[in-house]
């Protein structure tokens, strides 16, 4: 990596590059605009970082996996579920460490994706539970469950959508 | 929508990471309006234009890729 000097991004620097390189046309108005745009993140939102995300979303699905494996459905729902569903919320809606415009973009498109793909996939589910138990007393997913469901695809959806983004392709 | 954003970084031999740096976006956010994936907001493309020292039509071209 090439060490650039103190004031690279200063227009003075830029100043003197092009009295350097009379050939090239740099910027003479070129500053750091990330001021603008950067917004000071609050405590509360700080924690977790972005790299710390998805693990610890995977980390929750899993607690609710070897929960619901351990103590049977009707017991995992009896507010077990709420905490999950928590969780996965605050993870999803804190703050990025860039929160840019295009990190708003893609969670808004990620929750649109979970919720169409998490109504047709826990309809499904409901449909074939009803398909098996339509002669005794009917169970059904909570709407803590069907959130649960839609909350881990949008954290599915955002990182895969991020990860796209961020793939450089050779042209 | 076609931009020039790749070739004038290019130019100033900048990375990804640098330009983002200086707009406040990510280095995926660069990428994704490189590739003509997204097309940043009207406040982002005038911080480019400034940042460039070019129009915003200089900078994007919305004629369709062909």
């Amino acid at each position: 990596m090439t060490s650039r000097p103190p004031d690279w991004h200063s227009s003075a620097f830029w100043k003197r590059q092009s009295r350097i390189h009379h050939n090239v046309r740099f910027p003479t108005c070129s500053f750091n605009l990330s001021f603008a745009v950067t917004k000071p993140l609050n405590p509360v939102f700080r924690f977790p970082g972005s790299r710390w995300k998805l693990p610890l979303a995977g980390a929750i699905a899993v607690a609710a996996a070897v929960h619901l494996l351990n103590t049977g459905y009707a017991d995992w729902n009896a507010g077990a579920d709420t905490a999950y569903v928590l969780g996965l919320l605050w993870l999803f809606f804190s703050r990025e460490t860039i929160d840019d415009e295009r990190v708003r973009e893609l969670k808004l498109k990620s929750l649109w994706i979970a919720f169409y793909v998490g109504w047709a996939v826990t309809g499904v589910v409901r449909f074939s539970v009803y398909l098996q138990d339509r002669f005794t007393i009917p169970r059904t997913m909570s709407a803590y469950d069907v959130l649960f469901v839609m909350l881990l695809l949008a954290h599915a959806s955002f990182h895969i959508l991020r990860h796209r983004d961020g793939r450089i392709f050779a042209d | 929508m076609k931009n020039r954003l790749r070739e004038l970084r290019a130019e100033r031999d900048w990375s990804q990471a640098d330009l983002g740096e200086r707009l406040g976006v990510s280095r995926q956010t660069i990428n994704a309006i490189e590739t003509g994936k997204y097309d940043p907001s009207l406040p982002l493309a005038f911080k480019l234009a400034r940042l460039f020292c070019r129009r915003i039509e200089e900078l994007f071209d919305d004629e369709p890729s062909a």
